[in-house]
Parts: C-alpha cells; structure tokens; sequence
C-alpha cells in the first residue's frame, strides 16, 4: 500500500484529482485498527500537517492543523489556562482531525459537551480535490449552510479534514475527577442506583464502568469553584455508592480511555428510563466487555479485548434477548466503533439522502472506501 | 393558479387558503423591515397530514414554496413572490412530554415559550430563549437554528433538537436524528436545523428538556465606557465561570428602555451595562457573583448591583428582553442586525459601528449577547423615507463588512434569509459557496424550497453549466 504524508493542501488536492482509486485518510495512524482490515488503497495522512494556526486566547477559540495531537492542543491550551472541554476514548497522541472525523465519543466531558458541540470550523479537501471551508472561528454562527455538521464524524468519507477551529473553555477552579465503588452491583443495587444518577439535576458528568470480575465503579467529573465541588461531592455520595474518592492520579484518567487494539468496540443506545434492563442484559451476555455508561446521553460503550467474530454475533443476540425480556429492546441501537464485523459497510449509503451527501462531496467514491472502515449499525440478529 | 388553489383547498379546505391581496398581505414581511415579498397563495395545514399532501401536491406541479412560522423572522427569510407560502402555525400540539427522559415531541407550530410553560411542571425548561419567544415557533426556531440570551451556557437550538420528521420538497417523509438512538450515519439533522427552510418541513420535533436550575443570580453593572464593559465580558469569560447569560447594552438602548413603558431602572448616564446572569446549583452562586463583581470593577464599573429577589431579576431582564420593543418608540421602523465577532474584537467592532452610525447619520442602538459576541446593532428608521432607508441600508453594509474584517460572521442566530445573501461571498469563497448549493440540492433537487434564499443564485456552479474546482481553490477564506 503506497504512503504519502502530506505537508502542503494545495499538494493533498492535486493528489486526490489525480488518483482515481481509492484512498485512505490517516491522522496520526493510532487508530487504524478501527475497522480493518482494509483493502489496498493509497494512504494519505495529514499528521505532517500540524501546529496552532491562529489562537487568540481571549477569544477563546483555537484553530489548528488535523495532524495536531490533543496532547499538543492541551499544552497549547493549559498555557493559558484553558482546554478542550473534552478528552475523547483514545489517547493524547491521537489527532485532532481523526478525533472530529470520527466524533469520537468522549467520557466524563465537562458539561458533557460532545465533539460536535465544540467544532465551530473546518477546512475540507473533498474527494474532487477541492479545497472548501465550513463555519468559522466565532463561537455562534449560522451563516449558510451547516457543512460542519456533516463533516463531522462522516469518518473522512465526505472529505479530509486538514484544519479545524475549536471553542475552548477556560478551566474551572476546581476540576476533580472522582471515583465510587457500586457495591453489590450483581444483587441489584444497580436498580437503585441508574434511576438516582439518571434523576440528578446537578451538572455532574458520570460514568458507570462495569469491568469483568470487578466492583462496578461509578466515575464523575467535579467542576466549578470550591463549594460547588464540595455540594457535587455531597450529592454523590448521597447516592448508594462507596465513599467517593479523588482519582489519583492522571494515569488513571487514561487508562480509562484507553481500548486494546484488538479489541470490538460496539456503542448503543436507549431510553435512559430504560437504563437498568439495557445495562444490566448487557453484563449478563457479554462476559469478557468492560462496558461504560454514560448517563447524559443514555448511551452505553462495549469494549471487548479479543473477541472474535462468532462470539461476538452470539452474545449480541442474546443480548437483545435478555434486553427484550426486560422491556428494553424495543429502542436499543448498536453500532460497531472498532473491530471487524459482518455488518454493512457505513459508507453504502442507507438513505438516497446519505447517498445525495456523499456524491456531493465525493462523486468519484475515493476517499475511505473501506469495508469496515466506519462504524456500522448492527442489525437485530433476528431481523 | 387556480387549479392549485383548488387542490389546495380539497386539502385543507377552503378557508385556509388565502389568495386575494388583503388576506396575503400579513405575509408579505416578517419582522425586518425593508423585504416585502407577496406569495401567490397561502395555505395553512391544520395537520401532519395536511402538511404531507400539501407538499406532494407542490411538487406535483413544480410550484415553489416557501414555508412560515410566526413570521417573527430577522432576516427576510420567510416570505418569496409568487411561491405558495406554507404557514405551520396551526400546528401547535405538545404530542407530549417524558419527563424521565428529559424530552418533548412537539409540532412545528408550537410557540418557544408555551413548551417551557408546559414543562415548568416536571422542574424542566427548553432552553433557547430567542427575544421572540412568546411568538416565534419551535418550527421556525429549528429553520433559522435560533439563540438567545441564554444559549451562552446552554447552548443553541442545534444543541436540543434530538430528532424531526420531516417531508421532503419532493414530498418524501423521513426522519433525521435519533432520540435516544445511536448513529453511524452522516449528521443530517444537524446539517438541517438551521436550513432556512430550503431542505424541508420538520412535522414533528423531539427536543431535549433541561433541568430548570436550582438557584438563579441576575448582577447589572454599568460602565462609563463601552470598552470597559467589553473588558468585564473577557475578565469574566476568562475565570471559568459560564454564566447563564452576558448581555450588554450601551447608553443609546438604555436611554430607549428608560423613556419607555419598560424601563428598568438602568442607570441613564451609563455608556454601557451589563447583564449577567449566574444559575445552576445553589451552593458557590455566591462565589460565582462575588468573582464577577470583582471582575466588573477591575475592568472599571461604576456601580454593580444584585437582583435581590424575583420580581427584581424580572425587571431588570424586562428591560433587555423588551428593548427592541422600546427602541419602536424611535422611529416607525427598526433594523436588527446580527453579527458575530471574536471576543476580543468587541470594543473595536463597537467604536467601528458608532463611527458608521456617525459617518450615515443614523442612530444605532446596541443590545447584544456580550458573552459570545453576537452583535445585534439596531436602526431605528422611517421606512417611508427613500433617503434615509438608503443611508440605513450604506450603514448595515458598512457595519457587516467591520464584523467580517474583524474575522467574524455575518449571522449569528438569525438566519441569512434575504437580508445577508449580499455578504455571503464576502465569508465564503466560491468553492464552498458551490458546496452548499449543492448539499442544499440533495435534499431539494429543484430548489423550490424557499428559492432565493441563504446562498446567492449566481454562486451555484451548475446554473452557469461549470464543473470542477474553481481556480481559486486554496486560497478560500472565511
């Protein structure tokens, strides 16, 4: 497979009109595990392409190269005592281009912003090689079209992304992540405790992780000054948890967002009424999935250290069976973040819409025409 | 026409359609002044259904539409000649609200203030708060991507709305977004709030619900210079702290407010004030306020005084939610404008515009999202007046180009319509512009939604027979 980095835009879009087959966009290279394998393709990738383009701290607003890591943007950033509000599943040294393309979904976010909250711009090289813009560097903007939107999380089908402008939040006085043990989780004491994190009125990023063999443990994010975080600290440990504890230490934060690459990372969803019977069916059939609940968007992480194709396709069905015994599987969606499965390719347009959009940007079908590449929706095994 | 009106009719009957002038006059403006377009017919669906048929029978004979909240749009965006106008305000169902999970599924027609109404019940709130909010409609909130005061913190209209159905111009129902359902497929939804009505109808919107807050802190500061004032908004954005709301308003509006009905009680001698509102969680409120006064008095106020109860915070808020109806008092007609510029470039942009204002001899009055920069630069005018519209129009020109210069936009939360389309290529170069056209024909090939409207005719590519990429590729510029 032919490697190109790319330095120079005017090069990347005079390379993409000249190739006719098709080609795949890499950001730092982490991550291209996501899908694979991959049929032989040209690779292009941007990490070449990094480093702050324009940041105007008072604004609050950073634009950056997509080759720039978070590890980067947060040295840039913490320098003036700011941040991305959010530390997406993976790791610093990933890309600030992939983490957009892929929308990468991000635990424990402060106001559980999602990627698509925070990007206010991008530059774009389509699959006709032509270099466009969408939004701007200004934190509310609806002049035309949303192209934004579109790109975002379209996992590099709709364009390469090669710069990005994002709003930053300055950081709170106090930003603590904290920990709590769910004892007796398998005798049902998840049953008292997702509809009392669900009913939580407070501003309080949490995260419900459930790892093979061990505790449950129920994550949250304290922001804010001192006596805000010490009425969020109260009101968690009014909830039936252990005693909640800081973190130690930031070794622990990325632990927690890091995925072993071989791994099948599924994410789904439901009514968050219906959290109990979704998570708990989850725990029963998938025995080896760390899975992470996050209660703000109802949604729910399966990671699965080396799970294979036929495991996975048995512990699915009989998830959505416990699921359904439950009442829960009537909303329940899933689809596939990393790791190979039978499922549709994301890139076979589902919709003549989703088809129109991609023909738009891309009519030639050459950037990420990879089987597995994207994240699919998982059929209902029974449908 | 007739043969329409009388398919139209068979729809909906045969009162909901309106044809002769008198009855299309209400629609032929919204709320900017200066755009007067008469549709050929109107036609008020009084169901989904009705909205479905209606649609198909517009696409069966290739007829143009334009469709229409409550008509309380900023930017010309809701009116067109000779196309059918489509008004939703019949459609004003809540189908209903689950307070567990925190949404509301509402018809397009419901009025934005009416839905929190509702949802006050169950300790929730829609938060967009757009000034219009007792008559503009959830339908026309999603179109234009609304804001208001306090999307600082909450957010815009895009950030809660979870899912719409919506009929396509060739009549085609779908639905984009997903309540609680997780996607692997391009953000159609997000590509369609804020569409201006050109990729659609939504019949059917799923918002999300926030927690009403436990505790609220409303603080006003008054400045003897603008450039003070926008110091506090940076001083205060930069420690952390992410108030509800960040409003300012210089001498001009709050002379405005205080000669009126609704004035407040703002300090007449003030170059500028600030309004600032903290909520959430009752414990550090007090912190927060303390930490803003501070920073308001470093940046040089003069005075900073604390709502002290509900009906105080009410007042002091009546003043900037009814400005605009104050500044009515000016003049018979009243330009809002909508641009955005970065944080830092507020006191420059402001003198920029008092010097414009100067230059055409007309008075501009500020009223505006200080905390995100979101300008609203108002002109009081006689509409009736040939000379004095041209100098207003020289003036708003004068002042969008100083917002772009600035490295800013040209809307912020009041759509493009017909009003901004001139500046449109000043933001955009041609490639992007070209890719907008072309998004926008996905969903509407014929380009019979709101035609005209949000990208300049003339910068889609295929109407002049040209393909490719322009030569002016890289050099694109925002």
């Amino acid at each position: 497979m032919a490697h190109r980095p790319v330095s120079d835009i005017t090069r990347l879009a005079e390379q993409i009109r000249a190739t006719s087959g098709p080609l795949r966009i890499e950001g730092g290279g982490s991550w291209l595990h996501a899908g694979g394998p991959w049929a032989p393709a040209t690779s292009l990738s941007v990490r070449h392409l990094r480093g702050v383009r324009a940041y105007t701290p008072g604004d609050l607003v950073v634009t950056v190269a997509a080759g720039t890591t978070l590890a980067e943007l947060a040295a840039t950033t913490a320098a003036h005592g700011q941040m991305l509000a959010l530390d997406p599943y993976g790791t610093p040294d990933d890309t600030i281009g992939a983490v957009v393309a892929t929308a990468s979904p991000a635990p424990l976010a402060l106001g559980d912003h999602r990627v698509r909250d925070l990007v206010l711009g991008v530059q774009v090289v389509t699959g006709d090689g032509v270099v466009m813009r969408a939004g701007g560097h200004v934190v509310k903007n609806v002049a035309g079209f949303d192209l934004v939107r579109l790109q975002t999380g379209a996992w590099g089908t709709l364009g390469v992304i090669t710069e990005v402008s994002l709003r930053l939040h300055a950081r709170p006085p106090v930003d603590r992540l904290v920990c709590a043990a769910v004892p007796h989780a398998d005798t049902g004491a998840l049953d008292d405790l997702l509809p009392a994190v669900l009913a939580q009125r407070a501003p309080l990023p949490m995260l419900l992780v459930s790892s093979p063999g061990e505790e449950p443990r129920l994550w949250a994010r304290l922001s804010g000054n001192t006596s805000r975080v010490r009425a969020l600290h109260a009101r968690l440990q009014a909830l039936p948890v252990g005693d909640v504890r800081e973190a130690p230490d930031d070794e622990t934060w990325r632990t927690l967002r890091a995925t072993p690459p071989d791994a099948i990372v599924l994410r789904a969803r439901t009514h968050r009424s219906d959290a109990v019977p979704f998570f708990r069916a989850a725990r029963d059939a998938f025995d080896s999935a760390t899975l992470s609940y996050d209660p703000a968007h109802g949604s729910l992480r399966l990671v699965m250290p080396g799970t294979g194709l036929a495991s996975l396709e048995r512990d699915l069905a009989r998830w959505y069976r416990l699921a359904a015994a439950r009442g829960a599987e009537h909303t329940m969606t899933v689809v596939v973040d990393q790791g190979r499965t039978r499922s549709a390719p994301h890139h076979t347009p589902r919709t003549p819409l989703e088809a129109g959009v991609k023909d738009a940007f891309d009519a030639r079908d050459v950037l990420n025409r990879l089987a597995e590449l994207a994240p699919s929706t998982l059929a209902h095994p029974d449908a | 026409m007739t043969a329409l009106r009388e398919t139209l009719e068979g729809i909906v009957g045969p009162r909901w359609v309106k044809s002769r002038a008198p009855e299309l006059a209400p629609y032929d403006s919204d709320g900017l002044p200066g755009y007067r377009a008469t549709p050929s017919l109107a036609v008020f669906p009084g169901s989904r259904a009705d909205v479905i048929a209606v649609v198909r029978a517009l696409a069966d004979t290739g007829t143009p539409w334009v469709p229409r909240g409550a008509g309380t749009g900023l930017s010309g965006g809701a009116l067109a000649n000779g196309v059918v106008l489509i008004g939703l305000n019949r459609l004003t169902r809540i189908l209903d609200v689950d307070p567990v999970n925190r949404l509301a599924r509402v018809e397009p027609g419901v009025v934005n203030a009416s839905l929190s109404r509702v949802t006050t019940r169950y300790g929730l709130q829609y938060a967009p708060d757009p000034s219009s909010q007792t008559a503009c409609t959830i339908g026309g909130n999603v179109a234009e991507n609304a804001g208001g005061p306090h999307c600082l913190k909450y957010g815009v209209t895009l950030n809660h709305v979870l899912e719409c159905e919506v009929v396509l111009p060739d009549g085609t129902v779908t639905r984009l977004g997903g309540a609680y359902a997780e996607s692997s497929g391009y953000d159609l939804l997000g590509a369609f709030v804020g569409s201006e009505g050109c990729f659609g109808i939504a019949t059917e919107v799923t918002v999300q619900l926030v927690p009403l807050p436990d505790a609220v802190h409303t603080l006003l500061a008054d400045f003897a210079s603008v450039t003070d004032a926008a110091r506090a908004v940076s001083r205060i954005i930069a420690s952390g702290i992410v108030p509800a709301a960040l409003e300012m308003m210089d001498n001009a509006t709050i002379r405005c407010v205080e000669a009126s009905i609704y004035a407040a009680g703002y300090p007449v001698d003030a170059a500028a004030v600030l309004l600032c509102e903290v909520d959430g969680v009752a414990e550090g409120l007090d912190e927060d306020v303390a930490i803003i006064r501070d920073a308001c008095h470093a940046a040089g106020a003069r005075s900073v005084a604390v709502a002290t109860d509900a009906a105080d915070r009410a007042r002091l808020w009546q003043g900037r939610k009814k400005a605009f109806g104050a500044m009515g008092r000016l003049a018979p007609a009243l330009v809002v404008q909508d641009a955005v510029v970065p944080r830092t470039r507020l006191p420059e942009v402001l003198a920029a515009i008092e010097q414009i204002g100067e230059r055409f001899g007309v008075r501009v009055c500020n009223v505006f999202h200080a905390g995100d920069g979101n300008l609203h630069p108002n002109i009081p005018y006689n509409a009736h007046d040939a000379a004095e519209s041209a100098r207003v129009h020289e003036a708003m020109g004068a002042i969008m180009t100083a917002c772009i210069e600035a490295g800013g936009t040209i809307t912020g939360e009041h759509g493009v319509g017909l009003d901004k389309l001139p500046y449109m290529e000043s933001l955009f170069d041609a490639d992007s512009l070209d890719m907008m056209c072309r998004v926008r024909r996905v969903f509407d090939p014929e380009t019979r939604a709101n035609p005209g409207k949000v990208i300049p005719v003339h910068s889609c590519r295929e109407w002049h027979g040209a393909t490719g990429p322009s030569p002016r590729g890289p050099q694109a510029r925002v």
